[in-house]
């Protein structure tokens, strides 16, 4: 039942889709019209509360609070969150929670009791020698949770603040995302925490100023708040939201089954005053794949528009228009014909554009290699080996940035340069080849053994995979890379890099080649993906554009014999002809000015 | 001005000192002087620093300790100079500008000082009292580490690491310290302490905010029982850089040593008693001032905290004079005094002798009369009183060399021992025979291992192994 009730956006919404889709499906648009439908009818995309603050301030305690459930991530005095752990609501589930741990080599389940062994600087499984490989990110689901809908994410307590996460949610923009800084009441903001919410504040608009463990510091912890506002509107000369809570209070309130005295917790813990603050900041920037619904809606109705415009054109011109119609029905008959010649170009475009991407993406991995080689020779081999979990973690969210821009942009530049040209009347088309390259880059993990073959011995074999995930499986999940096409996210890039801890303690020299060899496995992975969008999408446009050409020869000929019917009959007839196409143009653009409408008020 | 020096006399390591520096004054000229100069630091109790990040709790010990409020604690200010504490009398104080030069400072009670200069300025604050507690130690206060202001964290590490190597008259020279964290200490400040020219042996941990600790007064277990199980481990994890961690409720400990308890607050709190956990909770932290007005419950939220309101409520009710008991008995401060007279003074004493050997070989460097100075520190050296001294030497720069040789490990054995047979490693009720033949077998593996010593730390540590055995054997 934890499903939330359909906002005012959605409902409106899905007016302006059902409205366009009638027109669509009268005009045979139906492919596009299920498109349409199927986006609004999909989940309403992840939104995401991702909890940062120093080692020690009480992220996770806040995570099970606002969660309400005491000991769902590990927390105790010295318990230290090693990688993030993100805690989704999945009412489906058969058993009260599941966790996953998600390995360089693939996600494994293990009970949510063991989730402290590998998740922990202390843990168990982190400290053992013996264990091949750690996770670098887990994630729980809970039947029940206070805040349906909503994925949370605990990042590691380790490393301090890690401005890196916000690139993070700055790159899946099309995600609903609120940061919460974890402060405590204990002390006002400290010099870190200030450069945070600085920074955070650049890229990412929703930042919540957490002070926790108010039940420590009672009446207290309101001049630590004030405080905390007062240096925030005086370093960042703009108003933080900045509230207390009791971490302690809100699980005593979950805990309880007196509804008097829970409600009252609730009040008391300022967890609840929290949670609404959350959701309604979400709520702001939610409603997308509405959105993104809408939009498909809109691009058929523009391509409605401009053939019922071209047919009015026509049917106005009369007689005139008749040569220019023929000519173009030729000219793609021609097309039709030489089949062989444009597919040529095709190839030829598809190569140029692939080699451009494999430049983009050598860019990016240089800039990663040097970054991380700055980083070990300026920092030393101490720093790297004191949280090895969390470096890797690190360097695998670079690497997934470069391989999901790359992969972007290549996709982009398919749709800008090769499918657009060649469809312009019909967006569905891109939509289909989109959703199918996508496809066709899922479960095709690649994984490369080559990685510290040379350095046996010294080098643990490197496993590094890498592929594409579908959206909707896990999209929340932090430290998977939003991989953005043309509109809207069709899929998350990953890459798992298991970074040899041998490696690490074996000295600079080792983890500076591996770093090296890993990079260039990278490169050939990523260049082996793009030879399969390649692979995948040439076949499809090939098929694709052969049925496009016959369709709109198809519609060219229609055109033709109506116009030439029109002339041919008397005024009256062409009148009404005139008059139905006319008033057909009206409803289309009524429909998409109301789409637009849709459009302007979401984004205000 | 050249007086004549004047000693006091005190244990077999200080009267050895004493008159070490009284032959270095019959040297004559301007040496007097300097025996006078270095024999301020052996006529001053050792000197604790107490170092720890911001708002550790760090001032409110030093009150706790000395038994008047006179650190700042308050919530948002909190000390942001360092600050020297020392018996004397009348209360005053001056401030020690980089410079080196003093400015006196007008010192009038509960009133915040006004610093002639810009706390970037300053290199400390000399800070005299009348204090029975003071005239054992001298306190030393500091800012905490990693706060809003760089300049805070660079005034603790001037005073406490420069201090010592680059800019001696600005210093502070500390002989051990208190080493203040709630939960864990992080990473940087374990690094911290590491720099900071002192053995384990001198350095305590206290865990601060026992009242407070794990999920709080309102948590599930009793945070001060939770604290103490928690100090226990922290001191086996933490060995390298602490004797022992102490789990210490800063704010209990402060209330019942500066007699800031009233009846009228004590009655106050007794009125809650028999209310709901909960009910106490909203009652302190929200508007109404049905039960207790606004002014008393801040007053005691500020005396006793959330652990003390709590839990005191009942003791309460026998009256202020029980309720100040039971809060110094479970501040934990008891122990924190039996460990920093017992076992840190001991270590101090000797690091300060340590600082007045090495003012000496300063002077042999820098004087004319450097032969004759440094045939006395070298006959100093050798006596048999200040041999401890020797070992603790060694045993710091093995620590920094090796800390994992054995010759480290036997090193501290003989200066944590308090019997001939604890020198060996035996229990103190060993036979002298035993004790006799283990001394003898360690000179043997002495003087094997000085055959293949690995760096000149150990060599110099073998030779005062040699030295420490010998006497036990000849017995």
């Amino acid at each position: 039942m934890a499903q939330t009730a359909p906002s005012a956006a959605d409902e409106a919404a899905a007016d302006v889709v059902d409205a366009a889709v009638k027109v669509l499906r009268a005009y045979q648009m139906d492919r596009l019209a299920d498109i349409a439908l199927a986006k609004l009818r999909s989940d309403r995309q992840t939104r995401t509360i991702v909890v940062l603050g120093e080692v020690q301030r009480g992220k996770s305690s806040l995570v099970n609070a606002l969660v309400g459930r005491r000991d769902l991530c590990p927390v105790g005095v010295d318990v230290t969150s090693s990688v993030a752990v993100s805690v989704t609501s999945d009412p489906t589930l058969e058993s009260e929670t599941t966790a996953e741990l998600f390995f360089p080599s693939g996600p494994k389940p293990v009970g949510v009791d063991e989730l402290e062994q590998w998740v922990t600087t202390g843990g168990a499984k982190v400290c053992d020698r013996t264990v091949d490989e750690l996770p670098t990110s887990a994630a729980i689901a809970v039947r029940d949770a206070l805040l349906p809908g909503v994925a949370l994410v605990d990042t590691p307590g380790v490393g301090g603040l890690d401005i890196g996460l916000t690139k993070l949610a700055e790159q899946s923009a099309e995600q609903a995302c609120v940061l919460v800084l974890v402060s405590d009441a204990s002390s006002p903001l400290t010099a870190p925490e200030m450069q945070f919410v600085r920074e955070a504040t650049a890229t990412v608009d929703s930042v919540v100023v957490v002070v926790t463990k108010t039940d420590k510091h009672l009446r207290r912890w309101r001049q630590i708040v004030a405080e905390d506002e007062r240096l925030l509107a005086e370093h960042l000369r703009r108003k933080v939201r900045v509230m207390g809570v009791s971490s302690l209070l809100a699980v005593m309130a979950a805990e309880t089954t007196d509804p008097h005295i829970r409600a009252q917790l609730e009040v008391d813990s300022g967890i609840g005053a929290l949670r609404r603050e959350l959701l309604e900041r979400l709520e702001r920037g939610a409603a997308l794949p509405h959105v993104d619904a809408v939009r498909t809606s809109i691009e058929g109705l523009r391509s409605v528009h401009a053939k019922v415009t071209r047919e009015l054109e026509a049917v106005e011109a009369g007689a005139k228009a008749l040569p220019d119609l023929t000519a173009e029905r030729d000219r793609l008959a021609d097309l039709q014909d030489q089949a062989r010649q444009w597919e040529q170009y095709l190839t030829r475009d598809l190569t140029l554009l692939r080699q451009s991407a494999v430049d983009d993406l050598e860019r990016r991995l240089d800039d990663v290699r040097d970054k991380w080689t700055k980083y070990v020779n300026s920092h030393g081999m101490e720093v790297l080996r004191r949280s090895a979990q969390k470096f890797t973690a690190d360097m695998q969210t670079d690497l997934q940035l470069a391989m999901a821009e790359t992969l972007s942009g290549f996709l982009q530049e398919l749709h800008d340069k090769i499918v657009a040209p060649r469809f312009t009347d019909d967006p569905a088309v891109w939509q289909e080849i989109s959703a199918q390259i996508v496809e066709s880059m899922q479960d095709k993990r690649i994984e490369t053994h080559e990685v510290g073959h040379k350095r046996h011995g010294l080098i643990d074999p490197t496993l590094l995979t890498m592929g594409v995930v579908g959206s909707s499986t896990l999209g929340g999940l932090l430290g998977l890379t939003a991989l953005a096409g043309v509109g809207a996210i069709i899929g998350v890039a990953w890459v798992g890099v298991n970074l040899s801890y041998r490696a690490i303690k074996s000295g600079k020299a080792n983890l500076l080649s591996w770093l090296r060899e890993t990079i260039s496995a990278t490169k050939a992975a990523t260049g082996r993906l793009l030879d399969s969008a390649v692979a995948q999408s040439r076949p499809e446009i090939v098929i694709r554009y052969r049925e496009y050409l016959r369709i709109s020869i198809d519609e060219l000929q229609k055109t033709i014999t109506e116009v030439q019917q029109t002339s041919a009959a008397d005024a009256t007839a062409r009148e009404k002809t005139t008059q139905r196409l006319t008033s057909n143009l009206a409803i289309v653009s009524k429909r998409i000015e109301l789409g637009e409408q849709f459009l302007a008020g979401v984004s205000r | 001005m050249t007086a004549p020096y004047v000693g006091r006399p005190a244990d077999a390591i200080h009267e050895a000192l004493d008159r070490g520096l009284h032959r270095l004054a019959a040297l004559g000229g301007d040496l007097v002087e300097h025996a006078n100069s270095i024999g301020t630091i052996l006529w001053s109790p050792p000197r604790v620093v107490i170092v720890g990040r911001l708002k550790a709790g760090k001032s409110t010990l030093v009150n706790a300790l000395i038994g008047a409020p006179v650190a700042e604690t308050a919530a948002l200010e909190a000390t942001n100079v360092v600050t020297v504490y020392q018996d004397g009398a009348p209360s005053r104080a001056e401030v020690v500008g980089l410079d080196g030069r003093r400015h006196h400072v007008a010192v009038q009670p509960r009133q915040r000082p006004q610093l002639p200069l810009p706390t970037t300025d300053i290199a400390f604050v000399d800070r005299w009292l009348p204090s029975a507690a003071l005239r054992a130690l001298t306190l030393i206060d500091t800012p905490g580490l990693s706060t809003l202001t760089v300049a805070n964290d660079a005034a603790t590490r001037r005073v406490t690491i420069d201090g010592f190597e680059q800019t001696r008259t600005a210093s502070v020279d500390a002989d051990a310290a208190v080493f203040m964290f709630d939960a864990a200490p992080r990473r940087d400040e374990i690094e911290f302490l590491s720099k900071l020219p002192l053995t384990p042996l001198n350095v305590l941990g206290v865990l601060s905010r026992a009242d407070s600790f794990g999920e709080g007064a309102l948590g599930r277990r009793d945070s001060l029982e939770h604290a103490r199980e928690h100090a226990t481990r922290l001191t086996s994890q933490l060995s390298e850089s602490v004797s022992a961690v102490l789990p210490i409720s800063g704010l209990m400990a402060q209330t019942s040593h500066t007699g800031m308890l009233t009846e009228q607050l004590t009655e106050a709190l007794a009125r809650l008693r028999g209310m709901g956990t909960l009910d106490v909770v909203r009652l302190f932290d929200g508007d109404a001032d049905s039960v207790l007005p606004v002014q008393l419950r801040e007053q005691l939220l500020g005396l006793v905290g959330e652990y003390g309101v709590l839990h005191g409520r009942q003791i309460a009710t026998n009256g202020a004079a029980a309720l100040n008991h039971w809060l110094a008995a479970r501040s934990g401060i008891a122990d924190l005094h039996h460990a920093l007279t017992a076992s840190v003074t001991r270590f101090a004493i000797l690091h300060r002798a340590h600082r007045i050997l090495d003012r000496l070989d300063q002077l042999a460097f820098s004087h004319p009369a450097r032969d004759r100075i440094r045939s006395l520190a070298a006959e100093l050296r050798t006596e048999p009183a200040l041999h401890p001294v020797a070992v603790m030497e060694d045993y710091q720069r093995m620590l920094r060399t090796d800390p994992l040789a054995a010759v480290t490990e036997e090193l501290r054995t003989i200066l944590t021992a308090t019997s001939a047979a604890g020198q060996v490693g035996l229990p103190a009720d060993a036979p002298a025979h035993a004790v006799n033949a283990e001394a003898r077998r360690r000179l043997g593996m002495a003087q094997q291992r000085s055959l293949s010593t690995v760096s000149a730390a150990e060599d110099a540590a073998i030779v005062t192994l040699i030295r420490s055995y010998t006497p036990l054997i000849t017995r």
